[in-house]
């Protein structure tokens, strides 16, 4: 608590330049300047000193500090107070604004709670007072954005109280709390939806564990017969899946195994039954023999009696260098074929050759004949040309000369006109010669031209001729060919006459082969037979089948068949019950699976109700711990309102407003100010002795000097109402309204304040004279007091202050009033 | 003495801290009387002069006022004045030219003496058993064992950010409490 400040030191702040050093060590300080002089920087100083801020600025912005430094300052801004405090301790504490206007703070800066006591208690900045009467004037009265109201928070400083209130007062209601807060809305949200879940799973599983119940019943049964060792009803899937592998395995090995070996002993004792249909005994054996036997006699017998022929005819062939060699034929038959195919084509051969010699025979003779004509022929040209030959050159050079000098009728030689003698022109005359002189030069041409060729063409006769000789002199005759044809057509008559006993050969012959095809066939058949009641006593074996003795084979084989088509059926049956347990089976393992599937979605949604429990619990503690601290601070924020503004309070005001104010007929005074649960009410009111009914407009019923004066009382009165106090009082040009008689008033309430509340008062006024009128009147009248004056002025740059301080002590009095003696 | 002029005396006695000073009173050989002169005591030195109007309308009052007045100031006595004036009639003119040199108060038979002489009475101050006591002081004291939960000292200390700044807390609160709810990758 500061009793006292002592000294103030500040350098570069504000208006104010320079390190100077002023003394604040009196019990009223009064200060003077006219407007810009300093006088509310030096009160700011003050206040920044003490306790590190200057609410009223830094209302402005973060970046404040800034103007806390005179606006030329080039180095460290620096603010100081010294100050003694309620211990009797003198301490000081001030900050510093570096050239980046950042503050810090140094010495014995005052605690949060009392800083803010200091600037609301004991500091009526002009900016407060003007707030102070805003409350007045205001027209809206006691809800929240009231001036008054906003004065009284502030006064009370439970701006943090109403923060809560207002922050938690959502919390009080589920809806308002759902909609203020998504996460408990999502809280809420996930309850409903795990708890339906949680219904629906349980349903799901219960149904589920009826169905697996069930089901294993079932094919408990039908697994009866392929596994007596696996009990379904506590079967995992594991144990399931490997169960139907086991019984795959079962059922691929009775189909790879006893199905096959029954699927092919069945088709074995059916291709065995065919063995057995029909006739199949030793007697038809013998018969086919016998056929045989007879059948290969008659075919020996026509061997015998054509073979003369066919040597009659080889020899014959042989005779012409004809003959069949072995390979070319496989049979008598064959052979006899073959001979007569021979026969044939020799007979072809020897008749084309016989053709062809005819032929050249008589192209021989005609072509001798064509020699004989053409020789003559070339005879007679040969003559002609002769002839002609001899006179043409003659005829040719007598018509050249001739036709030469031939100019016009008249002849050359006689010179006589040729149309005396000869029809036509002399000319055409002579061309007419000339041209059977030509066309006898063209017929010898011709004839030579015929010669040449006539005798080409008998060369060439010639030449055919000499090779129809030689090939005449080399081959065969036609007489020769004549008569091999004559040995030939005897062979073919003697292969005719045969061809009856050949056909009855090759009848013979085919039947031999037919039977002896049979024979083998029936013997087989036989062999197969005896095989096949092996195989069917080895089925009947293995199939663990008696046959009995004396029954046929045809018997038992139907039997073994039945036995087989039984064994067949009954494991086919075993196979598709084996396929449709195993179906059940991988249901049956599905099941399992989603009974786990549900298991494991059980055990998370049973994390999932622990984990929303847990956040309920913890959304729960926090709703229930909020709703204790949005109690507790509505009823905190009631305590505080109630202790400062009770009716002590209103009383202090009216003692101050009295001794303010003379002759004023309303007094102000706050009404009862109420708390409820989220806002502070409170009105101004004015009342007037003798009427009841308080005026609810202060601003309309008092002057403004009372309104400045009520306000400046309200201040005084807050400043004195509690303790522990500042004995500090700061007032910024409190006068500003007050006429003489409220300043000589206000003077002595400020000596009152120094003497009864023993506080130490800070004024600042504009006036000259005022400042002399309060210099005077507040002047120390008792050897205690010291009154400091401070007058500030600017310089002539403008850019600095000059302040002039003086301490005022109380001087010896030299009048002495004498006390009257009191009875008592 | 006048009754009102008495029982204003007593007043300032027994209510102010004043003292009755012999009359007439000599200053500097000079020698004034008035119904009656009080003087402060202790750390008050005001002097206060009571008296009632004479028919003259105050002339004789003022000029011995002025000359007091002066007198004191000459004397550099630095003894502010305070006269208290008893009128029962018209309440004389002139009066500024009194104010301009002391405090004046009028008093008539039906002006409340409290009211009147209220700035010359000790300032009544209420006791001092009112602690100042800082909403927080006071939350924390009224939370009890709560006041030490980490949760609500977060709520508190935001309080002095604003509302918005508690909301946050809380909100940040619930996300923690639900936030095991929330699937991964979602938020």
């Amino acid at each position: 608590m500061i009793d006292r400040l002592i000294e103030l030191t500040l350098k570069d702040f504000r208006v104010l330049r320079r390190d100077r050093t002023i003394t604040l060590d009196g019990d009223i300080v009064l200060i003077y300047g006219s407007n810009g002089a300093g006088k509310s920087s030096l009160l700011s100083a003050v206040e920044l000193a003490i306790t590190g801020n200057v609410p009223e600025l830094a209302r402005y912005g973060a970046d404040f500090p800034r103007c806390l430094r005179h606006v030329r300052a080039e180095g460290i801004t620096q603010v100081e107070v010294k100050r003694r405090d309620h211990d009797g301790q003198v301490r000081s504490s001030g900050c510093d604004i570096d050239l980046q206007s950042e503050i810090r703070h140094h010495g014995a800066i005052l605690e949060e709670s009392q800083r803010t006591l200091f600037s609301e208690r004991c500091y009526l900045s002009q900016v407060r007072l003007s707030r102070l009467i805003d409350a007045y004037q205001a027209t809206e009265r006691g809800g929240a954005d009231a001036p008054i109201v906003q004065f009284v928070k502030r006064l009370l400083a439970i701006e943090s109280l109403e923060s809560l209130c207002e922050a938690l007062h959502d919390i009080e209601d589920v809806r308002r709390t759902r909609k203020a807060f998504p996460d408990v809305s999502f809280l809420e949200d996930e309850e409903r939806k795990v708890a339906l879940s949680k219904v629906d799973l349980a349903e799901e599983i219960k149904d589920l564990a009826n169905k697996r119940k069930e089901r294993a019943s079932v094919l408990q049964a039908l697994l009866a017969p392929f596994d007596q060792s696996t009990n379904l009803g506590e079967a995992d899937p594991q144990a399931v899946t490997q169960l139907i592998e086991r019984l795959t395995q079962q059922a691929d090995a009775l189909r790879a195994n006893a199905l096959v070996t029954v699927e092919q002993d069945l088709q074995r004792i059916r291709q065995l039954s065919i063995l057995f249909q029909g006739d199949s005994t030793d007697a038809r054996l013998e018969g086919l023999t016998e056929q045989l036997r007879l059948h290969e006699q008659s075919r020996q017998e026509l061997s015998n009696k054509l073979q003369p022929t066919m040597d009659a005819v080889k020899s014959t062939l042989s005779k012409m260098n004809a003959s069949i060699t072995a390979s070319q034929h496989s049979s008598f038959a064959g052979e006899w074929k073959q001979l007569e195919l021979l026969i044939q084509t020799l007979t072809s051969q020897l008749q084309s050759t016989l053709d062809v010699r005819r032929d050249e025979s008589a192209k021989k003779v005609a072509i001798l004949s064509e020699r004989t004509a053409k020789e003559a022929q070339l005879k007679e040209i040969q003559d002609t040309i002769s002839q002609l030959a001899a006179n043409v050159p003659q005829w040719a050079e007598t018509l050249a000369s001739i036709a030469s000098v031939i100019v016009d009728e008249v002849c050359p030689v006689c010179r006589r006109d040729f149309t005396e003698t000869h029809q036509g022109p002399l000319r055409d005359f002579v061309g007419q010669r000339a041209a059977q002189i030509g066309e006898n030069a063209n017929r010898l041409q011709d004839s030579e031209t015929q010669r040449n060729k006539l005798l080409s063409e008998l060369g060439d006769l010639g030449r055919t001729l000499a090779t129809l000789s030689t090939r005449e002199e080399t081959g065969p005759s036609v007489i020769a060919i004549e008569a091999d044809l004559s040995q030939i057509q005897k062979a073919v008559a003697l292969l005719a006459a045969g061809n009856a006993d050949l056909e009855a050969w090759i009848g013979a012959s085919n039947r031999v082969l037919q039977l002896e095809t049979e024979v083998k066939l029936f013997q087989t058949r036989i062999n197969q037979m005896a095989d096949a009641r092996t195989a069917l006593a080895e089925i009947a074996a293995r199939m663990k089948i008696s046959l009995a003795k004396g029954r046929s084979t045809v018997e038992g084989l139907r039997t073994v068949e039945q036995a087989c088509v039984n064994m067949l059926e009954s494991i086919s049956k075993r196979i598709t019950e084996l396929g449709s347990l195993r179906d059940g089976l991988r249901d049956f393992a599905n099941i399992l699976r989603d009974v786990d599937k549900l298991d494991s979605k059980w055990l998370t949604l049973n994390q999932q109700i622990n984990a929303s429990g847990e956040a309920r619990k913890s959304v729960d503690a926090v709703i229930s711990k909020a709703k204790v601290v949005l109690k507790t601070a509505v009823a905190a924020k009631r305590k505080l309102l109630d202790r400062v503004f009770d009716e002590t309070l209103n009383q202090l005001w009216t003692e101050l407003f009295e001794r303010l104010v003379r002759n004023e007929l309303f007094k102000p005074r706050l009404s009862e100010a109420r708390s409820t649960r989220d806002h502070i009410r409170a009105t101004l009111q004015a009342v007037a002795d003798g009427i009841e009914t308080p005026f609810e407009n202060v601003g309309a019923v008092q002057s403004l000097g009372n309104q400045n004066t009520s306000a400046l009382s309200l201040f005084l009165a807050l400043n004195l109402l509690e303790a522990p106090r500042h004995k500090v009082l700061i007032l910024d040009d409190p006068v500003q309204s007050m006429d003489d008689v409220h300043v000589s008033q206000f003077a002595a309430l400020v000596r009152e304040l120094v003497n009864q509340a023993d506080r130490q008062v800070f004024i600042a006024v504009h006036e000259r004279a005022l400042f002399e009128y309060l210099a005077f009147e507040l002047g120390p009248t008792t050897r205690e007091r010291q009154l400091v004056t401070i007058e500030l002025e600017r310089t002539n740059d403008a850019d600095d202050c000059v302040e002039r301080v003086e301490r005022r002590e109380w001087q010896p009095n030299t009048v002495n009033l004498e006390v009257a003696a009191r009875a008592s | 003495m006048d009754s009102i002029v008495a029982a204003i005396v007593e007043t300032l006695e027994s209510r102010g801290d004043y003292a009755l000073l012999t009359s007439p009173m000599k200053i500097a050989d000079m020698t004034f009387s008035f119904d009656a002169m009080l003087l402060g005591v202790e750390k008050n030195g005001d002097l206060v002069i009571v008296q009632s109007l004479t028919e003259d309308g105050g002339v004789m009052v003022r000029r011995r006022i002025l000359a007091l007045v002066t007198l004191l100031d000459r004397q550099n006595a630095m003894k502010p004045v305070t006269l208290v004036l008893v009128v029962r009639g018209t309440v004389p003119t002139r009066l500024d030219e009194l104010e301009q040199v002391c405090r004046v108060i009028l008093v008539t038979p039906s002006t409340s003496l409290d009211s009147a002489l209220r700035p010359l009475l000790r300032l009544k101050l209420p006791l001092a058993d009112k602690q100042r006591l800082s909403a927080e002081t006071v939350l924390m004291g009224d939370l009890g064992s709560l006041a030490n939960d980490p949760f609500v000292l977060q709520l508190i200390s935001a309080s002095q950010s604003g509302p918005e700044a508690v909301k946050d807390v809380l909100t940040k609160e619930f996300e923690l409490a639900v936030n095991p709810l929330i699937p991964p990758g979602k938020s």
